[in-house]
């Protein structure tokens, strides 16, 4: 097990350093930064001072082992339109967004995993009829429609929760419950289908047999073994509440990395829209690594075959 | 007689869907004394598993429901109890062994863990204490390093070993009955017959009382106080296994007797029982046998026949059962004579597949990126064969032993590693294009499992004329549909079928699916690969007769491949025993039956199952089981299991050498 994990983290580190490679690269290839960050009268021996200044005129490689060295050391250069260090910004976000995101996960693991095992448990039953209406429903409307309905009803007619910004706790809600309604849907229909098959398979059948009360046979017997799929999907999922944040940050005006890098794209801003990417590839990488990590603890033929 | 620790009275057991009332068990009445063993007998579909789940009261669901009869546990009806009161007798005093050991213990825990949860539970064990008890049951089944194997995963034991940790577990709470459902039919014959003798040492130590549920009246001969034959959801006979063995009195337990190709008999034709079971959805009134009953009158089809004694201990379920006592074998002609005595008389027929030093070794890899070949499983290591025309050569063996890679070599699936197969002297992994394909026409296959061999999204015809418009495309479609037909009927379907889909069809009519779209292109040699492995014992009998009669007609050679000793007597001219990728023996069948020369095939001929409770005979058990292919024993590879090995057996590699005509075996124990 020890082993299989420091495989598995010296993989993520070179994935890590190809992203830099690629993000390095596709920020250069979308244009020349100078032609946006000088103003269009500048003379060409001012524009080539800037060139010098900033590094550019180097070769390639020395550019990247700079922007490398330098990223390494917690400096990504500064934001464009802010004129202040990138990092500090996006850092300034991050918190936000992981608050928005952590409450969606919140939201799929208290619901869509018991929900879907039990709806597996009890299929045909009102439960499995309603939580399969609730998660068709969930897959069907798109996260920005669903988010202008809850302002409506919560916000407009019933003024029960903010709609927008950030500052109570309550302000969390309305986003954090759109952005989790998509995954819930997705993953409890996942849930409930490995269950199905799992429930049906010979060693629920023994683990009965055995006269094991049926709480441990659905949790200790049938649900680690559900789980492979359920855990993938996670990690597919992870990546679809980051793009879904970035919309649902927008409709609901809160302050994350998704309303950022918008802003950013939007005035070509390149240090924050660099460093936006590296922060979500790292955690895309490292969500990546937990849920290899768990897949092996679930599945022990994985742990033995590396 | 003491009184029946277990008692089920008219039990039936229906199972409500969409489709209709499945009757899976309609009235079943039998009862097992402590320490006897009653065995269940019956067909796929015939209710013998919902039998055993309805004991212990695990009724599938949704639509699975118990809706009458009485089972009588120790006095107390279990149909009484509280679901709480039934989930402590299970694992307790009730346990239950499950078919495949592959699947029916939990992947995700070690097999230490599982066999401690039902002691934990049912005898409050903890500690050390639990720990003792879990490694001392791993013991008692014989399971060897039972300290280390506490820990480790099913994935890293074989089937056999797994099948024993299903044991530990049933017997970890010593219950007083015992469930086994088909335990040993996923097992290898000498695994079978160490699991069989384990189960009967444990019943004497513990006064357990047993039932076992088979399709194979062999394990019922071999292990059963008393049998209880299973047909559509009913008991139809129920008596002591010498009785029915000697004396069967429902025609069904006659036919299913008749139809079992054995050791003992020769190759004439086996009397099939024809038509197949009911759909249970649709059972006909009165006795569901009736319409393939040979016996059937009017009155039959009327009202289901009660089970009623025909003698002391025995109760039949039939209308002329007072008529039967004397009905004795029926025998039905079959057309032409014995291949096997054809063959006998010309040995120099043509040779139509020889297979010379034929070898294939996979390497073994490791590492992802970087990866570093540490080993070679040798699969197939230098085997010879020859096929003439018209003959069947079988090749036997257990898992592991090379058979099915030597059928993939033979069908070009692979490239051997050495040697070669050779098709009328030519060899077949250098050929053009063009002979190429006449080869793959020459050459088909018949697979095991006819559910998974045909494409369920193709129709019946699209099947069968596929290898025919692939190898002859000049053909109209006239003549395709024409030749479609042929080969239907050929294989004792109705031609208007060829438009069905594979479900439609029940397994027997499948299996001759795929044998019609082997014969489509008229070939020469049809390789069947445990092609009537996963039949039914009445609806085998028909494939195996219909295999003999095809190829009497046509004079097609097979090449046989099966674990199954008593089919491949039945079918073949010549048999090759295999053992970790050798040949260790070859000889005309007649002779490899009567006069075994390897202690190997010694060893399997007496594993196998007998025929008749009076041909149970005391078997040599097998030491172990079938060494890696990836690291094979020096020297001869049998020789770490082999009760007669000598000192040179572990140092030098026996060759194959004849005997006699026609015999060969590789064995030290045979001087040049």
């Amino acid at each position: 097990m020890q082993r299989f994990i420091i495989g598995r983290v010296i993989q993520s580190i070179v994935s890590m350093f190809v992203v830099s490679v690629v993000v390095f690269a596709l920020v250069r290839l979308s244009g020349d930064p100078i032609q946006i960050m000088m103003p269009a009268e500048a003379s060409k021996a001012d524009i080539e001072l800037m060139r010098a200044h900033l590094g550019l005129d180097r070769p390639w490689s020395v550019q990247y082992w700079r922007f490398l060295t330098q990223a390494l050391q917690g400096d990504f250069g500064r934001s464009v339109r802010f004129r202040r260090p990138a990092l500090d910004l996006v850092a300034e976000r991050y918190g936000a967004t992981l608050e928005l995101g952590g409450l969606a996960v919140l939201i799929v693991i208290v619901v869509a995993l018991p929900v879907g095992v039990y709806s597996a448990v009890r299929r045909g039953s009102a439960l499995d009829y309603t939580a399969r209406a609730f998660a068709a429903l969930g897959q069907a409307v798109p996260p920005f429609w669903l988010g202008l309905v809850l302002v409506l009803i919560f916000g407009v007619m019933l003024h029960l929760l903010p709609t927008s910004g950030r500052g109570t706790p309550l302000h969390v809600l309305l986003p954090g419950i759109t952005l989790g309604w998509f995954a819930v849907a997705g993953l409890m229909r996942l849930t409930r289908s490995s269950m199905l098959d799992v429930l049906g398979s010979e060693y629920v059948k023994l683990a009965r047999i055995k006269g094991l009360p049926e709480r441990r046979v659905i949790w200790r017997h049938a649900f680690k073994n559900a789980a492979l799929p359920v855990v993938t999907f996670a990690a597919l999922l992870f990546v679809a509440l980051l793009n879904g944040s970035i919309i649902v940050e927008t409709v609901f005006g809160w302050p994350g990395l998704g309303l950022l890098v918008i802003e950013a794209v939007d005035s070509r801003d390149y240090p924050i829209v660099q460093t936006v990417v590296l922060f979500l590839s790292a955690m895309y990488i490292g969500v990546n690594l937990i849920v290899d990590v768990l897949y092996a603890y679930l599945n022990p033929k994985i742990r033995y075959s590396r | 007689m003491a009184d029946p620790l277990l008692e089920v009275r008219d039990l039936r057991t229906y199972i409500y869907t969409r489709r209709g009332v499945v009757k899976a068990v309609d009235g079943a009445t039998f009862s097992v004394r402590r320490g006897e063993t009653l065995g269940i007998v019956g067909e796929s579909g015939s209710g013998k598993s919902m039998t055993c789940l309805s004991i212990l009261r695990l009724v599938p669901e949704p639509g699975g429901r118990i809706v009458g009869g009485q089972i009588l546990f120790d006095g107390e009806n279990l149909l009484d109890k509280t679901p709480e009161e039934m989930r402590r007798l299970r694992g307790s005093r009730i346990a239950m062994i499950l078919q495949d050991p592959m699947a029916s213990l939990n992947p995700a825990m070690t097999v230490g863990e599982q066999i401690a949860e039902t002691l934990s539970l049912h005898r409050g064990l903890r500690g050390r204490a639990l720990d003792e008890r879990v490694v001392e049951l791993l013991r008692q089944v014989r399971v060897s390093d039972p300290e280390r194997r506490v820990h480790a995963y099913p994935h890293q034991m074989s089937g056999g070993i797994r099948q024993r940790v299903a044991g530990a577990i049933a017997i970890s709470c010593q219950p007083s009955l015992l469930i086994a459902d088909e335990p040993t039919t996923s097992l290898d014959v000498t695994i079978q017959s160490q699991y069989l003798r384990l189960l009967k040492e444990i019943q004497r130590e513990t006064n357990l009382a047993l039932v076992f549920v088979t399709h194979d009246l062999g394990i019922v001969a071999k292990l059963c106080d008393r049998v209880a034959v299973m047909y559509a959801g009913r008991i139809v006979e129920l008596g002591k296994t010498r009785d029915i063995f000697n004396r069967p009195r429902h025609p069904y337990a006659v036919g299913l007797l008749d139809c079992l190709p054995t050791l003992r008999r020769g190759r004439e034709p086996l009397t099939a029982i024809e038509g197949q079971p009911p759909d249970l959805a649709n059972v006909p009134a009165g006795c569901s046998f009736a319409p393939r009953c040979p016996m059937a009158q009017a009155r039959c089809t009327e009202t289901p026949p009660p089970l009623e004694p025909v003698d002391a201990e025995h109760l039949v379920a039939c209308l002329r059962a007072g008529e039967t006592a004397t009905l004795g074998r029926r025998v039905v002609a079959i057309s032409s004579g014995s291949p096997a005595v054809l063959a006998g008389a010309n040995g120099a027929r043509d040779i139509v597949l020889e297979a010379r030093q034929l070898t294939k070794h996979f390497p073994l890899a490791r590492g992802t990126i970087l990866s570093r070949r540490f080993g070679t499983v040798k699969a197939v290591d230098g085997v010879d064969f020859v096929l003439r025309r018209g003959e069947t050569l079988g090749l036997v063996g257990e898992s592991g032993c090379g058979k099915t890679t030597t059928a993939r070599l033979v069908l070009s699936l692979e490239r051997p590693t050495a040697g070669g197969v050779y098709f009328h002297g030519h060899d077949i992994h250098v050929l053009g294009r063009h002979a190429r394909g006449s080869y793959r026409r020459a050459v088909q296959a018949v697979f095991q499992d006819p559910f998974s061999s045909l494409n369920p999204r193709l129709t019946i015809r699209t099947t069968v004329s596929e290898p025919l418009t692939q190898t002859e495309p000049d053909l109209t479609r006239a003549e395709v549909a024409e030749r479609v037909a042929a080969s239907l009927t050929r294989v004792g379907l109705r031609p208007r079928i060829a438009d069905d889909y594979p479900h439609e069809l029940s397994g027997g009519q499948r299996q001759r699916v795929a044998i019609a779209r082997a014969l489509s292109t008229n070939p020469e040699c049809i390789l069947l690969d445990e092609a009537v492995s996963a039949l039914d014992v009445s609806i085998r009998a028909q494939v195996m007769n219909l295999l003999r009669e095809i190829q009497d007609r046509s004079g097609v050679s097979y090449l046989f491949i099966a674990h199954d000793l008593a089919v491949v007597k039945y079918v073949s001219t010549r048999i090759g025993v295999m053992y970790l990728g050798k040949l260790v023996e070859t000889a005309a069948a007649d002779e490899l039956y009567a006069n075994p020369l390897h202690p190997y095939t010694q060893i399997l001929l007496n594993n196998a199952l007998p025929a008749h409770p009076d041909d149970a005979r005391d078997e040599v058990i097998l030491k172990g089981e079938v060494p890696s292919a990836f690291n094979p024993p020096s020297g001869c590879r049998f020789h770490p299991r082999c009760p007669q090995a000598l000192p040179v057996c572990g140092e030098v590699e026996p060759t194959l050498r004849d005997q006699a005509r026609g015999h060969q075996v590789a064995c030290h124990l045979y001087g040049a």
